[in-house]
């Protein structure tokens, strides 16, 4: 880092690679510091259950240290086996399980820091404080704009000594978000739930699951713990979802369906792939406003780009509101051949998508990040506060080395 | 970067890099820099499937400790 800022090179922290919004991409050539070396597990404490990890120790070998000692960090994104955990650190990533165990933001005890003048700091030991402000969450979800995670201490978790599931067919998705809002709000605390509007019930949950689902809205949900509790959490559950909502119960076969299958959606044949244009318009609004921004997004995309198929599902879900991972999709023959042209039709459906869902009270993102890709909203979505970031990464990157042109923030490039 | 790749400022520069990191840990070779300028951002994977070219680092640092 001290040479990169000496020569004035651009600097951009690389993990898996895996990330879908142009954050890790050289765009102003420079260094790719490639953090897969730093793979070490430092320490389990088994007394505060805390792991401390490098950061660029892949996502599922951090996992199977942990679970050596009977332990889980209950970060499992679909990612996992290819992802660094300091791709989800800089991009505030997520996992299966963030309703009970939180989005990775909620597991980080401290970090440790390379600046882009590089000093080494580390953040206050616990996040529990009222000991100032809170620099562990500054550099949570910066993209490398602000420097280099180098070192993690994460909370860790004893496996439950069970994890059960059941899913529903509701009649359609707006009875099914009024069913899912209402379990979060009975604070029972599920440890998953996912809700899929009724085409991606159709064209997708069918498909990986290799069963032809009603017509309908599916929803599934699950609690993990001992096993007494999780049988009476279920059975609550199971009141609002039936007696309320009236929904058609699938067992708990059709909740297991999903989560044997929780990776599945996203492996070769179920996903989609160039020469298909395709993007993940994901967002979060509270229980007030999402199902307007779903609307919102859903109407935009239909209306003004009738090639493109939309899908959405709720997949992480908060005690106040839940995240929607929005989804376009254009069969290859309706992209244009030439490369500034098909650039063009993307961004220009991500340009009306995003925007509709900040006018509805949605964000431009909820656990991708915004890297290169929307970048150029983030002043949109600040407002007057946008000074506030630009004069912190002023401060801490005085040369502009760090990631330039990526987050919407100034660099020297 | 502003320095160009055939100038001797960019083999002064690597050769600094090296002597932090170790020579096999600098990487230069098309294939390194070419597997760090797509990831799985549609656009960039678009480009290249048109035959354009990406972005790409001028050098591939691979770090083992925070420290020097």
């Amino acid at each position: 880092m001290k040479i990169a800022n000496q020569y004035k090179i651009p600097v951009v922290p690389w993990g898996g690679g895996s990330g879908s919004q142009g954050g890790a991409l050289p765009i102003y050539n420079g260094i790719v510091l490639d953090m897969k070396r730093m793979n070490k597990i430092i320490k389990i404490d088994k007394e505060a259950l805390t792991v401390t990890a490098q950061t660029g120790i892949i996502t599922k070998h951090l996992e199977w240290g942990c679970n050596k000692e009977g332990l889980s960090t209950m970060h499992l994104p679909a990612s996992i086996a290819c992802s660094t955990i300091g791709g989800f650190l800089a991009h505030r990533g997520t996992g299966v399980l963030s309703t009970k165990y939180g989005k990775i933001e909620d597991m980080v005890m401290s970090l440790e820091v390379v600046t882009p003048t590089g000093e080494i700091i580390r953040t206050l030991p616990v996040p529990r404080h009222a000991s100032g402000p809170d620099l562990t969450m500054m550099f949570l979800g910066s993209e490398g704009t602000l420097g280099v995670i180098t070192e993690v201490t994460l909370k860790i978790h004893p496996q439950p000594e069970a994890r059960k599931f059941r899913a529903y067919i509701f009649k359609d998705f707006h009875t099914a978000m009024q069913a899912g809002q209402t379990l979060m709000r009975s604070r029972l605390g599920p440890c998953a739930m996912r809700l899929y509007d009724e085409t991606e019930t159709k064209t997708h949950v069918s498909k990986v699951f290799g069963i032809d689902l009603d017509k309908g809205a599916y929803l599934v949900f699950g609690f993990d713990g001992r096993e007494k509790i999780v049988d009476l959490q279920m059975q609550y559950a199971r009141e609002i979802m039936e007696k309320q909502f009236h929904g058609k119960d699938l067992g708990s076969k059709g909740g297991e369906w999903w989560w044997e299958n929780k990776y599945k959606f996203f492996y070769p044949g179920y996903m989609f792939h160039v020469p298909q244009a395709f993007g993940t318009l994901d967002t979060v609004a509270d229980f007030s406003h999402i199902e307007n921004v779903y609307w919102a997004m859903k109407k935009v995309v239909n209306k003004e780009f009738p090639d493109a198929r939309f899908i959405g599902h709720f997949s992480h879900w908060y005690d106040w509101g839940c995240m929607l991972y929005a989804r376009f999709i254009f069969p290859g023959d309706k992209v244009p051949p030439n490369a500034e042209e098909a650039a063009a039709l993307y961004n220009a459906v991500w340009d009306k998508a995003i925007r509709a869902a900040i006018r509805e009270g949605g964000v431009i993102n909820e656990h991708h990040g915004v890297g290169l890709k929307l970048g150029r909203y983030v002043k949109d979505l600040y407002g007057t506060a946008m000074p506030i970031l630009e004069g912190i990464k002023a401060k801490l990157d005085p040369n502009g080395i760090m990631n330039p042109g990526k987050m919407g923030l100034p660099g020297c490039w | 970067m502003k320095i160009k790749p055939d100038s001797y400022m960019f083999e002064m520069i690597r050769t600094e890099l090296t002597d932090v990191v170790g020579e096999d840990y600098v990487d230069v070779k098309f294939a390194d820099k070419f597997g760090h300028s797509i990831d799985y951002y549609w656009i960039p994977e678009m480009w290249h499937d048109r035959g354009r070219e990406c972005p790409k680092p001028d050098f591939v640092v691979l770090r083992k400790s925070r420290a020097s």
